[in-house]
């Protein structure tokens, strides 16, 4: 009995400390509740005095007050009436363009914004046409209901505007996608300027990636088109739909379904394809395109079918030998593009490392560059071909392969050897280059250590700073190794 | 009154305790360019890669070197920022003075082997803004010209809207310029010259991916450093 009035005396107890902790604990929630309350309201006051000033303010004032209320961006919500009110009613050019930029900046509301700009966009005014357009863009797929107008507004007498509606529609998603596609099917006496609706809206169906999937086939025909601007947009589009961009993982598209246009799975023959299946056939389809249109007449064509083959893989291999044939081509950009296309292909295409190499004496700096980076990606395989063309003793050549075992680092240890006999070559370019790459390789042999000292007394300034900056480099690395072992 | 002298004693040796460089004297230079790149989640390390290679072989490019060396003596001074959200930015290694070849060649070294300090992030291009201004006031260096140099890849998704910051660097005669590579957004371009660059002779180029960025930041700052495009 003792024990069980203890007991109950010790509950007590423990609940009046617990009504002393909940107490405390309520006061402290209604002192925050109270501080934010009065915080919310005092910014709330003084937000609506500031659009007071949107009503009866001088031109400088409205200016100053749609400017502060845009970097408020979603704490000026409540006043996006206000703001809207003076979009339809202000006299001034300069005020309303400022507002769009607000709304834009808000980016909320969307029930009440996105319809006042669908309104805006049928403006006298160009410019607020085209701000209105850019500020769109913004409310992504909430602003779906503007489609139409947009449609409409890409047969604007202004370049600006229908290249900002053009914008807008590209980065809506798939809500735009079929009334793209409807406009592309348009044949192209449709209207005077269809073949401009078209290009622009194949390059809109190209700026969603892979939310335009649906529009593969389309695109692949358009591909073959008679017309040349059309048959590059198309091949643009589609190396954009199947590129490395693009294309998220798997799970990214299934974790965004409704983002999906291409369905999660198609049927064909009566089985069933799961959608991984029907995103290599999309992508088959592309490469096909893409192979097929580097012959295309039109060197533009031609070269942006390159370009999209980069995204592929070794999926250009069909074409190794035709990309070799264009590291020899007139244009130094399809020189270029070729070489970056073969630089992505793997070890199926270590053939073509002394074609790289006699790329690095090419009269385009670019050309020489993407070279050097190509080498960079083959690695120590690419360093015997490169060391048996240093005793061409070319300037740009000697250069550049000397550039290229610095950007391969440690892959190109097997070259310390020759690099320390360029050392003491009589072209200081050549020391720096070497004296750097040594740096880069970061083998801190004594050997190494030596030869870049006896340099750090040379003539030429360039070449003491290259060998001090190698030996700081190698100095580092022996210290990390000794700290390491 | 002794009161008062005191204090002011006080706040001059905190302000120089703080700011060692406050009575520093200048350094002046034909141009102060900040290279903004973007380290948002949207750029791999391979794309990284492909930027700092890029700006390092550009300082290699004879024609950098002549239009740095045709500034008459006081050369240029460069410095890197990376950037991604708006609490995200880091200057790569301080400013460096560049006015002959050998300068130009120790600034590449540094820029290629250059760490990634931010592995990504959201796209605050006012974020960028805001911290490049911050490093110009705060360089000691005076030039006639300021330029930001941002490239990315993508529209602000975070911070507030460039534009106002834009604003901001006008004011102080700041140029923007942009790079912008399209390979995600192929509209990019527009964007940036509506709400992202601006001041004298402000402009825009595009790569249309990563692999075309050497090619055009070679482009861009040999127009930036002042020699025309061979």
């Amino acid at each position: 009995m003792k024990c069980f009035v203890i007991n109950i005396k010790v509950n007590l107890i423990m609940d009046f400390n617990m009504k002393i902790q909940i107490l405390k604990l309520l006061l402290l929630f209604n002192l925050v509740f109270i501080i934010l309350t009065n915080a919310f309201a005092a910014d709330y006051s003084y937000v609506k005095k500031k659009a007071e000033i949107l009503k009866v303010g001088t031109f400088e004032e409205k200016i100053t007050v749609v400017q502060e209320l845009g970097s408020l961006s979603s704490n000026a919500n409540f006043i996006i009436p206000d703001l809207i009110y003076s979009l339809k009613n202000d006299e001034s050019h300069d005020v309303r363009m400022e507002i769009i930029r607000a709304l834009e900046r808000i980016s909320g509301e969307a029930n009440k914004t996105v319809p006042a700009l669908i309104e805006a966009l049928g403006d006298d005014d160009w410019q607020i046409r085209w701000a209105a357009a850019g500020a769109l863009t913004s409310f992504g797929k909430k602003s779906a209901m503007a489609v139409p107008e947009l449609i409409t507004l890409l047969r604007d007498p202004n370049d600006y505007v229908k290249n900002a509606a053009i914008s807008t529609l590209g980065k809506m998603g798939p809500i735009s996608v079929a009334v793209m596609m409807d406009e592309v099917a348009k044949p192209l006496d449709y209207a005077d300027d269809q073949l401009y609706i078209r290009i622009v809206c194949i390059r809109s169906l190209g700026a969603l990636g892979a939310k335009a999937m649906i529009a593969v086939p389309m695109l692949v025909e358009n591909a073959q088109n008679d017309n040349a601007a059309i048959r590059l947009e198309s091949v643009i589009a589609l190396r954009k739909i199947g590129g490395d961009d693009a294309v998220p993982g798997e799970t990214g598209w299934l974790a965004e379904p409704d983002e999906m246009v291409w369905p999660k799975g198609s049927r064909r023959e009566g089985q069933f394809l799961m959608f991984v299946e029907a995103k290599q056939m999309v992508i088959y389809a592309i490469v096909n395109t893409l192979l097929i249109s580097i012959a295309d007449p039109d060197p533009q064509v031609s070269y942006s079918a390159i370009k999209g083959l980069v995204s592929f893989g070794n999926k250009a291999l069909p074409v190794k030998d035709k990309l070799v044939n264009f590291m020899i081509s007139g244009s130094p950009i399809m020189r270029r593009v070729a070489i970056d296309a073969l630089s992505t292909i793997g070890e199926e295409a270590d053939d073509i490392i002394p074609d790289l190499v006699t790329a690095l004496s090419d009269f385009d700096v670019n050309v020489q560059w993407a070279a050097i980076q190509a080498l960079r990606i083959k690695g120590k395989k690419a360093v015997p071909e490169l060391m048996s063309m240093l005793e061409y003793d070319d300037d740009t050549l000697t250069s550049n392969i000397l550039k290229t075992f610095s950007e391969m680092g440690n892959e190109a240890k097997e070259a310390i050897k020759i690099l320390l006999v360029m050392l003491k070559h009589d072209n200081s370019t050549y020391r720096a280059l070497a004296a750097e790459a040594l740096g880069e390789i970061g083998e801190p042999s004594l050997l190494v250590i030596n030869s870049l000292n006896n340099l750090t007394k040379d003539d030429d300034n360039n070449v003491v700073k290259s060998a001090e900056w190698s030996l700081k480099e190698l100095n580092r690395i022996f210290n990390e190794k000794d700290k390491n072992s | 009154m002794k009161r008062l002298l005191l204090n002011f004693l006080i706040f001059i040796t905190f302000i120089t305790y703080f700011n060692k460089n406050i009575f520093a004297e200048n350094i002046y230079v034909d141009l102060e360019l900040v290279l903004a790149v973007d380290v948002s989640s949207s750029v791999d390390e391979e794309e990284y890669q492909l930027q700092i290679r890029g700006v390092g072989a550009a300082f290699r490019h004879p024609g950098i070197i002549a239009a740095i060396e045709s500034t008459g003596g006081n050369g240029i001074a460069v410095a890197m920022v990376q950037w991604s959200d708006n609490e995200e930015q880091a200057l790569v290694g301080g400013w460096h003075i560049i006015k002959d070849a050998s300068d130009a060649a120790e600034y590449a070294r540094i820029i290629r082997r250059a760490p990634r300090i931010i592995a990504g992030g959201q796209t605050s291009i006012a974020g960028a803004l805001t911290f490049s201004i911050e490093q110009i006031n705060n360089n000691n260096i005076d030039s006639s010209r300021k330029v930001i140099d941002v490239s990315g890849d993508g529209r602000a998704n975070n911070g507030v809207h460039p534009m106002k910051i834009r604003d901001i660097a006008l004011e102080q005669n700041i140029t923007i310029n942009g790079l912008v590579i399209i390979n995600e957004e192929p509209f990019l371009d527009g964007y940036f010259e509506r709400g992202v660059i601006g001041g004298r002779g402000g402009f825009v180029m595009i790569a249309e991916d990563y692999r075309d960025y050497a090619a055009m930041i070679l482009q861009k700052l040999l127009r930036e450093i002042g020699m025309p495009v061979s």
